[in-house]
């Protein structure tokens, strides 16, 4: 048996969380948070929209109508942050017939919460739906090279072309991006690759070639700078002989005729070689056996 | 009076537990914190409706992502809040995700498409915070702030990758000291092999990237700290083309470095033979030179009739070495 003042304890420790959720089951009080809104319905009209984050009382707002929503109206949350969705794969064909696979990303956000809710059954799939075919026709028969490298401003145009709609049923599109453009072919991507593969080798060959005539170059440089050199070197005995030569010649012809003599005896002395003198002058043949 | 002592005792034993004991709480060093009184977050005093501090926004995208400046509660503690209250924590350092995280797919690698059309793979991860100056985005604005960046992300960095090419400009071969014109060939030849200009670039592809997602604290209120690309992986057959280039571009330079050697050794000896030839040739006149000088002095000395005298006497040993002399009378 429990006793009395024991169950007055329990009572006061849920009374006021009782009191609080009778409060707010009557609607007497309501809290939205940030980034959402909360719209009242009462017999089918919508009474309002709070989308102001913060306590609030409806009884002040929509007058005493608001005492009759807990049994016949409604009060649906809707959230205002932005959310984002990402279709995948959307065919389109470039101008040159290439069947290509897009996907694309974007943001929404409810701007208009009774909009969203009672404007279109099924708002998410129609802006998808929505995007799906504003990018089809935006990116249909173009230039392949335009599709692949010009997505930002091809993005805009979706974004320009979806949003008026999409504003129709409350949402306001956020940032719209081209994700992915891709080849669906496995041939054309076997392809393409074969092709670069071709051109790398085509590099190859040609570094090898440039290699090959810088070496060349290099060689045939060199052989003109020796070349150049080895007859320098050649000419060196001459020049410096010839020049030493004529300064003796210059200074005193005798001397250099006495160098020349005196050179020429002492290298036949040095050979060893016989010697058989005959006088200078002499004005007869002699026949030497 | 027991029963009524009671009850009030419930109601303070209630409001005790709900204002003392779960009423203090502490942020962590690595966290800030964001307070909601009836879902409301506190604003700043100068709240501007601009919570994303510098971030370079479009004048379109200002609108789109318009946040109130909140009010940041730093680390510390203990720091009291009413039951009617509620705090939003997030930690601010800096975490990391891969580039091919998807909570809708599940990807071992991030497909693109060069500039050439060739499909390749992309790996690599990203850096990033929770942005103090934007936590209303971060808690409120946005949905799922991550998948947000990573979308923003992966369709910026596909962009660039479609239309990337080597800003320093088309260069397989390293610069030595020939002639230019050589390598037009090559050059010509490597455009447009823009999986080797991204490979060679990657640091550049990076920095673009976080050039390009300064504005995600001023969208999302998470800021990138760093994009780190590390791999771009093109089909094996082009990896193999290009190891192949690789490869040659070592084997030319290998062989340019061989010829260049060899040149110089041969023109060091070309030059020391024309130094060998000239000290010979210096030998051979020295003797001529001092001959001279010291047959001048003879002749200054004594005339042409000394120097004819010395010239006789020089020939005296042929005499030595005769094996005929003939002589007139």
């Amino acid at each position: 048996m429990i006793p009395l003042y024991m169950i007055s304890v329990v009572m006061g420790l849920l009374c006021i969380p009782i009191l609080l959720a009778l409060a707010k089951g009557f609607g007497l009080y309501t809290v939205v948070d940030e980034r959402q809104s909360r719209v009242f319905t009462l017999f089918g009209k919508v009474l309002g929209t709070i989308d102001e984050p913060g306590l609030h009382f409806p009884l002040a707002l929509f007058g005493p109508r608001a005492l009759l929503m807990p049994l016949f109206g409604r009060q649906q949350v809707v959230s205002q942050a932005m959310r984002q969705h990402y279709l995948r794969g959307q065919m389109v064909n470039s101008e040159e017939g290439t069947p290509m696979g897009v996907g694309i990303w974007y943001e929404m956000q409810v701007n208009d919460p009774v909009a969203y809710l009672f404007m279109n059954a099924n708002p998410e799939g129609s802006l998808q739906a929505n995007v799906a075919s504003s990018t089809i026709s935006t990116l249909s028969n173009l230039e392949m090279d335009k599709m692949l490298e010009d997505r930002h401003s091809l993005s805009r145009s979706v974004r320009q072309s979806v949003s008026p709609l999409s504003e129709k049923w409350g949402y306001r599109l956020g940032s719209v991006y081209i994700r992915k453009v891709y080849f669906t072919d496995v041939q054309m991507v076997v392809n393409i690759t074969d092709k670069v593969v071709k051109r790398l080798v085509q590099v190859t060959s040609a570094m090898k070639q440039d290699g090959e005539n810088r070496v060349g170059l290099i060689r045939s440089e060199t052989a003109y700078k020796v070349s150049q050199k080895m007859a320098e070197a050649a000419a060196a005995r001459p020049d410096v002989v010839g020049r030493a030569l004529n300064e003796i010649s210059k200074h005193d012809p005798e001397i250099l005729t006495s160098v020349m003599e005196v050179m020429e005896t002492e290298q036949l002395l040095a050979s060893g070689a016989a010697i058989e003198m005959v006088p200078e002058g002499a004005d007869m043949m002699i026949q030497l056996s | 009076m027991t029963y009524l002592l009671s009850f009030l005792a419930g109601i303070l034993i209630y409001a005790t537990f709900r204002v003392l004991i779960s009423g203090f709480y502490v942020v962590r060093p690595d966290q800030r914190a964001v307070l909601t009184s009836f879902g409301r977050a506190e604003r700043m005093p100068d709240d501007g409706a601009e919570g994303a501090g510098t971030s370079p926004l479009e004048p379109d995208e200002s609108e789109r992502y318009q946040y109130p400046n909140v009010r940041v509660i730093g680390p510390g503690g203990p720091y009291f809040k009413w039951p009617w209250q509620r705090v939003h924590k997030a930690s601010v350092s800096t975490q990391s995700v891969d580039l091919v995280w998807d909570p809708t797919v599940n990807q071992s690698t991030i497909e693109a498409v060069t500039k050439d059309n060739l499909t390749t793979g992309v790996n690599g991860q990203l850096r990033f915070r929770v942005s103090e100056n934007n936590l209303y985005a971060y808690f409120f604005g946005v949905e799922s702030p991550l998948e947000h960046v990573m979308g923003y992300f992966i369709s910026i960095l596909r962009e660039r990758i479609a239309t990337f090419v080597d800003p320093k400009g088309h260069e397989l071969l390293d610069k030595t000291d020939l002639p230019e014109a050589s390598s037009e060939s090559a050059i010509e030849l490597s455009e447009g092999v823009s999986i080797n200009d991204l490979r060679k670039n990657l640091p550049t592809l990076n920095t673009y990237m976080e050039q390009q997602c300064r504005s995600t604290p001023g969208r999302y209120g998470v800021e990138l700290d760093a994009a780190l690309i590390t791999t771009i992986d093109p089909p094996p057959e082009v990896d193999r083309a290009l190891s192949a280039i690789n490869s040659t571009r070592n084997q030319v330079a290998a062989d340019i470095s061989t010829a260049h050697a060899d040149s110089e050794q041969q023109i060091t000896m070309s030059k020391r033979a024309v130094e060998i030839a000239n000290n010979n040739a210096q030998a051979e006149v020295a003797p001529l030179r001092e001959l001279a000088v010291t047959l001048t002095a003879i002749k200054t000395e004594g005339g042409s009739d000394a120097l004819s005298a010395y010239l006789r006497n020089m020939r005296i040993p042929l005499l030595k070495q005769a094996k005929r002399v003939v002589r007139t009378s």
